[in-house]
């Protein structure tokens, strides 16, 4: 059978949606048949930055979350520029037709771009921006007279209390 | 799918673009330059960055005088965003200047001797903002000018926190609320016009109002909602209650530079938007409102406010902020009048101005360093101190009030001569009212401004802080500042000549 598809640009667009539901989808479901099952009260909220997700809305944040944040951006939007730069950028019609002039100029457009870009990381790099503080660990020297078994125990009880009986 | 031979006459457009904005090549380079340097030996040696920033601004001063030498008519460019004129040129170059003149007296300036913090940033900053002016002055298209005002707006919010204390974080913060909320009115202000007139050029209005010079409420609102966020930016009556508080939280240097380079830029586009949209002969149908009526009123209150609240003010810094508040009423009054030679009167004003206004500004910086705070009380005892520099500054302040030996005197017979021949010609009412209020304004103005020279030389110091000494290098700057405003009283031809040689017609 001759397969010739037209598609139409919406269903292009479906089919991008369709693509993101299975993977989003098919990801919670793998990780679901394939983990352990051992929820808590600090695991069962919702991730926030290491923030309670309810509470008081001045609750200070972690300033570097938004410097980290700023960075990522940094990169999506040039990313998002790159990729129809390089679907015109090479386009041998165009160079072609002018003689080659028309690759030069978008070529030096996008690297004075992504230099800015890299610069702008430079500069977060060089001022200690991206430096994340680590914790200091110290090794806590206590021996508990209670049996690590009774700790595992309460927790198992005060879970079952918190969640009702899941299983 | 793009075409061939459109790409070929859109290339041709760029060549052809790119030679005429050598300024703007230079300033990113220069900005690019400060924070290269910065990141690799910033800390061991600032005076560098200093050294970078300065060089960047006199290559493009350079840059600027050598275009206003060659463009003779106005040049369009990259597809009419970017419009490059004398005009513009002009204005280009005065920004430079008030832009060294900031780093000469930001030199002077105790926090940045000693503490060294942010220069890479600082000076960046200060090359970026006046990048913005310049490419707001030139800008030819709304979303050039938006693209513009935002660099200069995200520019002046970072640097107006660089005292780096509660209060500067303070007025920064002040000063972002208000920017942000101001650009969003201006935005959408833009997007309405650009329904309604399905173009993002300066186009005359005029020519697509019903006959009358009439428009619809839409329309209407959709202009004031863009005069809104410039009267923000250039600090008319009712937008202009963040400038006390930014202005006195602000380093004094960078207080400076706020009421002259932001302020030309917004000034510029107003104008432009006022004359080349025919904002002027406009009438609001359904509210009957003429909207030069309008323009006028917030001028006048601009007037009324700013010098009646200077009045009350002990910090010579928010006194500052409230003339420069007045300044802007009165330089608003040039842009609103009909004739060529309103645009005149505006530049030689925003030329004396800048004099005035550093000139002032780097006797409050000496004071502070001194004294540690700018209130007006300080200035006691200094006639006797610095006699040199007192004269200088009493100089300073006549010129600022309007009174004559002064080129500051000049700058508003000028204007309001030009008033007075709007109203001759347009036979409205709000121009005798604008000249009226700004004639009776300056009494006002005489009595805050001449305080500072009543403390300098009729109150004894009190002895218990150091006088306010100048060496010669500042004297000679000072000299340098106010020469100028004398001469230009006797001989306004000198610069006359020059802002003559901008034609008009031609904008």
């Amino acid at each position: 059978m001759a397969t010739n598809v037209n598609l139409s640009d919406l269903s292009i667009l479906l089919l991008f949606l369709v693509g993101g539901a299975i993977f989003t989808i098919g990801g919670i479901v793998t990780s679901r048949l394939l983990r352990n099952d051992k929820p808590n009260k600090e695991k069962n909220t919702s991730y926030e930055s290491g923030e309670d997700p309810v509470g008081n809305a001045w609750g200070q944040f972690n300033l570097r979350f938004y410097l980290v944040a700023l960075m990522f951006l940094l990169f999506e939007v040039e990313l998002i520029f790159l990729f129809p730069w390089a679907t015109v950028f090479g386009d041998k019609q165009l160079i072609a037709e002018t003689n080659g002039v028309w690759g030069w100029l978008v070529w030096f457009e996008m690297m004075i771009f992504i230099f800015i870009l890299v610069l702008g990381l430079a500069y977060a790099w060089r001022k200690g921006f991206i430096a994340w503080e680590k914790p200091r660990q110290s090794v806590y020297l206590f021996k508990s007279p209670v049996p690590g078994k009774l700790y595992e125990d309460f927790n198992k009880k005060m879970t079952e209390k918190e969640y009702g009986r899941k299983k | 799918m793009l075409l061939a031979a459109d790409i070929s006459v859109y290339i041709d457009e760029i060549i052809r673009s790119l030679p005429l904005l050598t300024t703007e090549y230079t300033l990113v380079l220069s900005i690019i330059a400060i924070i290269v340097m910065d990141l690799l030996f910033g800390k061991e040696n600032p005076q560098l960055l200093y050294m970078a920033a300065t060089t960047g601004l006199l290559v493009a001063l350079i840059a600027s005088i050598n275009d206003w030498n060659t463009v003779e008519g106005p040049q369009n460019i990259f597809e009419n965003m970017i419009r490059v004129n004398r005009l513009s040129l002009f204005l280009s170059i005065l920004l430079i200047i008030a832009t060294l003149l900031t780093i000469l007296i930001t030199s002077f300036e105790k926090p940045f001797k000693e503490e060294k913090k942010g220069e890479g940033e600082y000076f960046s900053l200060l090359t970026l903002i006046t990048l913005g002016s310049i490419l707001m002055v030139k800008a030819n298209h709304f979303l050039m000018f938006f693209l513009a005002l935002e660099t200069v707006s995200m520019g002046s919010y970072l640097i107006a926190g660089f005292k780096f204390d509660r209060k500067g974080s303070e007025g920064a913060m002040k000063y972002v609320l208000f920017g942000a909320f101001a650009s969003a009115i201006m935005l959408y202000g833009i997007s309405l016009l650009y329904g309604y007139t399905n173009s993002f050029g300066f186009i005359d209005l005029t020519e697509i109002a019903a006959q009358g010079r009439q428009i619809d409420f839409g329309l209407g609102f959709a202009l004031i909602m863009i005069i809104s966020g410039l009267f923000f930016k250039i600090s008319i009556f009712p937008f202009h209650v963040w400038v006390p508080d930014v202005y006195k939280a602000a380093p004094t240097s960078i207080t400076a530079f706020f009421s002259i380079v932001p302020k030309i830029a917004g000034l510029m586009m107003m104008f432009n938007i006022v004359n080349r949209m025919g904002i002027n002969d406009l009438e609001i149908s359904s509210i009957s409102l003429h909207l030069d009526e309008m323009l006028g009123i917030a001028a006048i209150f601009t007037l009324i406010v700013a010098n009646f609240s200077a009045i009350w003010q002990k910090s010579g810094k928010r006194m500052m902020a409230y003339s420069s508040i007045s300044h802007a009423g009165f330089m608003m009054i040039a842009i609103l009048s009909l004739t060529e030679m309103g645009l005149y009167a505006l530049l030689f004003y925003i030329f004396i101005y800048i004099l005035m206004n550093y000139g002032v500004f780097f006797i409050l910086i000496k004071l502070e360093n001194a004294t540690g705070s700018d209130e007006i009380s300080d200035f006691k005892g200094m006639g006797k101190a610095a006699p040199v520099a007192s004269t200088a500054l009493v100089i300073l302040m006549i010129s600022l009030t309007g009174l004559p030996p002064t080129a500051g005197f000049t700058a508003k017979f000028i204007l309001f001569t030009t008033v007075w021949e709007n109203f001759e010609l347009s036979g409205q009412y709000i121009y005798l009212f604008l000249l009226l209020i700004g004639l009776g304004i300056s009494v006002v103005a005489l009595f805050y401004y001449l305080r500072i020279p009543y403390f300098m030389y009729f109150k004894e110091s009190e002895g218990k802080r150091e006088p306010v000494t100048f060496n010669l290098f500042e004297l000679i700057f000072l000299l340098f500042l106010t020469t100028p405003i004398f001469l230009l009283f006797f001989q306004p031809d000198w610069l006359f000549d020059v802002i003559n040689s901008i034609n008009f017609a031609s904008n």
